[in-house]
């Protein structure tokens, strides 16, 4: 029942009162008219047969009134006293006077009758007919009989009118059960409704506890590496030595990629972080993962892959599932400090992602497995099992995200003592035909040099530093702070490539702008720049180019590369 | 035409008939009603004359009677005349509906009776006054005027009684 149904139930239950009542008032009112119907009809019954009883009279009786047979008359008169309704007869002659009649009842016959129909007077019903005799007009005959009287006629409908009460009493009784149970009803809605509205005051609590506790732990790895970068800083204006200049510019440099590491985290988990999906089969990356797992797992551990044949391919950020397995292995190696097995699974699940066909990838260890309270925990960010300063608590909060962002699925499985298993699952890709395969990405970058750049960027900072990050690569920049005064220097000057911030003020924003030009000009490349977008999908999806910030010169090097490699094949 | 000779002769009777009436005679009105009441209890053959007639012989008071009872009235749908046959030929007998015979003249009723064998014409017969073989007689009992029938006589003039006549009669012949 639904809160609308619930706030509708006093009309109805009014309603169904109104129609209780309504149906047991009808209930009586066709009752009494069908018995004052029964009754005008059995009083017309009664009228009809006392005149058919009159005409008989009057017809035996012609002959002996029009030959003055007085005798015969009284016979014929007689004869009615056996009849107990009959009250009163008598046979009046021509002229009007009786000849012979009775009265039981000791009111007299009248001395003079006038033909008149049957008629009530008081309890009797009395009528006047002629006597004819083929038209001739010989006398009139009277009758009168005795009408029931109304208390038996009630009592005779007495029967009837109980059960005729008794079922409008029913009526209203099961109107008003009815409306109770209806009222019942709403009070149990309205605990629902109670009910309901706690838990979602809950639920909303154990948010805010999230949220604070993963701005607690954001705040306390950034004043980390903030520590950490201004330190450094300091220390570098007091060394004199260029050795350990350069070593503590190294720990700034940590320090700044750890911090970008973490927002990247934390955008992947909040499913914005810029997602660059690419069809692949994963069975063609075994050796690509082999590589970065034996990095990063030691020498005790040893990974086994059980890929399937024909695997299906799949739509993913390249660089975010390495980070996945990477963080799922790393788990699995701190569950296995006396070394063990990671097995790593790829099969085809047809139907098992709400009905579409899917990929399962699944990583198993040998290790300490898991208890049932930290698997519901096992993906919220800064949870861990593990020792303070063993690991941050946004691994699994990266595959999560990661998983979710790419349309699929993660689980984790587990018993203590008995090792763990993450299963991931990802969405057969609609595209089989354009597979890209590893190790077809370029690996030498084509020389960006003379390359006339026109940079499109609102923050004016980020702009110098842009322009001045494009000169050093040997950029020709042409700079724009908006959508509209890059499309003024496109008409004025030649470009080869644009490279333009995705979110900007105005109407039009980088990815309007790569629109845009795409209409124009359809083989200028675009690359957009971006910290975090809701619109980065849409854009990958597309076909832009995406340069996700920060990044560095190796990376802009790339992906101006690539863009320019794209545009020169398509 | 016979009608015509019996209208001309009941506009000539009537005055006659009423100013010769006997008034010591006070089974005259009984008698005219009767004679006037028996139209109703009989049917005749055929689809019946315009004008219904009520023939008296040898008592003008009954006449004078039922010209009274009878004006402005029908008889089975036809105006009633009366016609007093004392002055009329025994032949003009056939053309009546009702033939009293009151018993005046034997002969002159016998001669009618004779001219009305085999007609539809109902005869009735004032026995007191010794007049006699009518379909119907008149007679008196206990001071009350009483019907006898014939109804061998009612078949042979081709006439229906009534049931509730022969109810009625004191005396009845098969």
């Amino acid at each position: 029942m639904s809160g609308a149904a619930a706030r509708n139930a006093p009309a109805g239950l009014l309603q169904r009162r109104w129609i209780a009542w309504l149906l047991a008032a009808l209930l009586i009112v066709l009752s009494i008219a069908l018995a004052w119907q029964r009754e005008q009809a059995q009083i017309e019954d009664q009228s009809r047969s006392v005149s058919v009883q009159a005409s008989i009279l009057g017809s035996s009786a012609a002959g002996a009134l029009a030959f003055d047979d007085a005798d015969a008359l009284t016979e014929y008169v007689n004869a009615l006293k056996l009849d107990r309704g009959i009250l009163a007869a008598g046979i009046y002659g021509d002229g009007g006077p009786l000849v012979a009649g009775f009265s039981k009842d000791g009111t007299p016959l009248p001395t003079g009758v006038a033909v008149h129909s049957p008629r009530i007077q008081g309890l009797q019903l009395s009528v006047v007919a002629p006597v004819k005799q083929d038209g001739l007009a010989l006398g009139r005959v009277y009758l009168r009989t005795a009408v029931e009287p109304l208390t038996e006629r009630l009592s005779r409908y007495a029967a009837i009118g109980v059960i005729v009460l008794m079922a409008a009493l029913l009526i209203v009784i099961l109107g008003a059960s009815n409306a109770a149970a209806a009222e019942a009803n709403r009070q149990l809605q309205e605990e629902i409704d109670a009910r309901e509205r706690a838990e979602a005051a809950l639920l909303q609590s154990q948010k805010m506890e999230a949220l604070g506790q993963l701005i607690g732990g954001v705040a306390h790895d950034f004043n980390n590496l903030l520590m950490a970068a201004s330190s450094g800083l300091e220390l570098m204006d007091r060394a004199k030595e260029p050795a350990r200049r350069e070593r503590l510019k190294e720990g700034v440099r940590d320090a700044l990629d750890h911090g970008a590491r973490l927002t990247q985290h934390l955008l992947a988990f909040a499913r914005r972080a810029p997602l660059q999906k690419e069809v692949v089969v994963i069975g063609s990356r075994i050796d690509k993962l082999t590589q970065l797992l034996d990095r990063a797992l030691r020498e005790d551990i040893s990974v086994k892959f059980d890929i399937a044949e024909d695997l299906w391919p799949i739509e993913v950020d390249l660089s975010q599932f390495d980070i996945a397995l990477l963080n799922i292995a790393v788990n699995s190696r701190d569950a296995m400090p006396n070394g063990g097995l990671v097995r790593i699974t790829a099969r085809n699940r047809p139907g098992a992602l709400e009905g579409q066909d899917a990929v399962e990838i699944g990583i198993a260890d040998q290790g300490d497995g898991i208890g049932p309270e930290a698997i519901d925990k096992a993906f919220e960010p800064f949870f861990t099992t593990k020792d303070v300063g063993q690991g941050t608590g946004l691994g699994l909060s990266q595959v999560y995200g990661f998983t979710r962002a790419a349309g699929g699925t993660v689980s984790i499985a587990g018993t203590p003592g008995k090792g763990t298993t993450v299963a991931m699952l990802f969405p057969r890709s609609r595209f089989p035909d354009a597979v890209y395969r590893a190790g077809t990405r370029p690996n030498s970058p084509a020389p960006v040099l003379g390359l006339r750049v026109l940079l499109v960027e609102d923050d004016p900072t980020l702009n110098d530093l842009v322009s001045q990050m494009l000169q050093e690569l040997g950029s020709v920049v042409v700079r724009a702070n908006s959508a509209a005064a890059a499309l003024d220097a496109l008409a004025r000057t030649k470009i080869d490539l644009v490279l333009s911030d995705m979110v900007m003020p105005g109407g039009m924003d980088g990815l309007d702008l790569a629109r845009e030009l795409r209409k124009r000009d359809g083989k200028l490349p675009v690359v957009l720049m971006t910290g975090y977008s809701a619109a980065t999908g849409l854009a990958s999806e597309e076909g832009y180019g995406l340069l996700r910030k920060p990044f560095d010169l190796d990376t802009l090097t790339v992906r101006l590369s690539e863009a320019m490699e794209a545009a020169n094949r398509g | 035409m016979a009608g015509a000779t019996v209208s001309l002769a009941l506009a000539a009777a009537l005055p006659l008939a009423s100013a010769s009436a006997d008034p010591a005679a006070p089974d005259a009105q009984v008698k005219a009603g009767y004679l006037y009441k028996l139209a109703a209890f009989v049917r005749w053959p055929g689809p019946g004359p315009e004008l219904f007639r009520i023939c008296v012989s040898g008592r003008a008071d009954i006449a004078a009677a039922l010209t009274g009872l009878a004006h402005d009235r029908l008889a089975g749908g036809h105006r009633i005349a009366v016609a007093q046959l004392d002055r009329l030929r025994a032949q003009d007998a056939a053309h009546c509906q009702i033939l009293f015979l009151g018993g005046g003249d034997g002969a002159a009723e016998g001669e009618m009776l004779d001219a009305v064998v085999g007609m539809p014409v109902l005869t009735v017969a004032d026995r007191d006054a010794g007049a006699s073989g009518g379909v119907i007689e008149f007679f008196d009992r206990d001071g009350k005027l009483r019907l006898a029938v014939d109804r061998a006589a009612a078949s042979a003039h081709r006439l229906e009684l009534s049931s509730k006549l022969v109810d009625a009669a004191v005396q009845v012949k098969p």
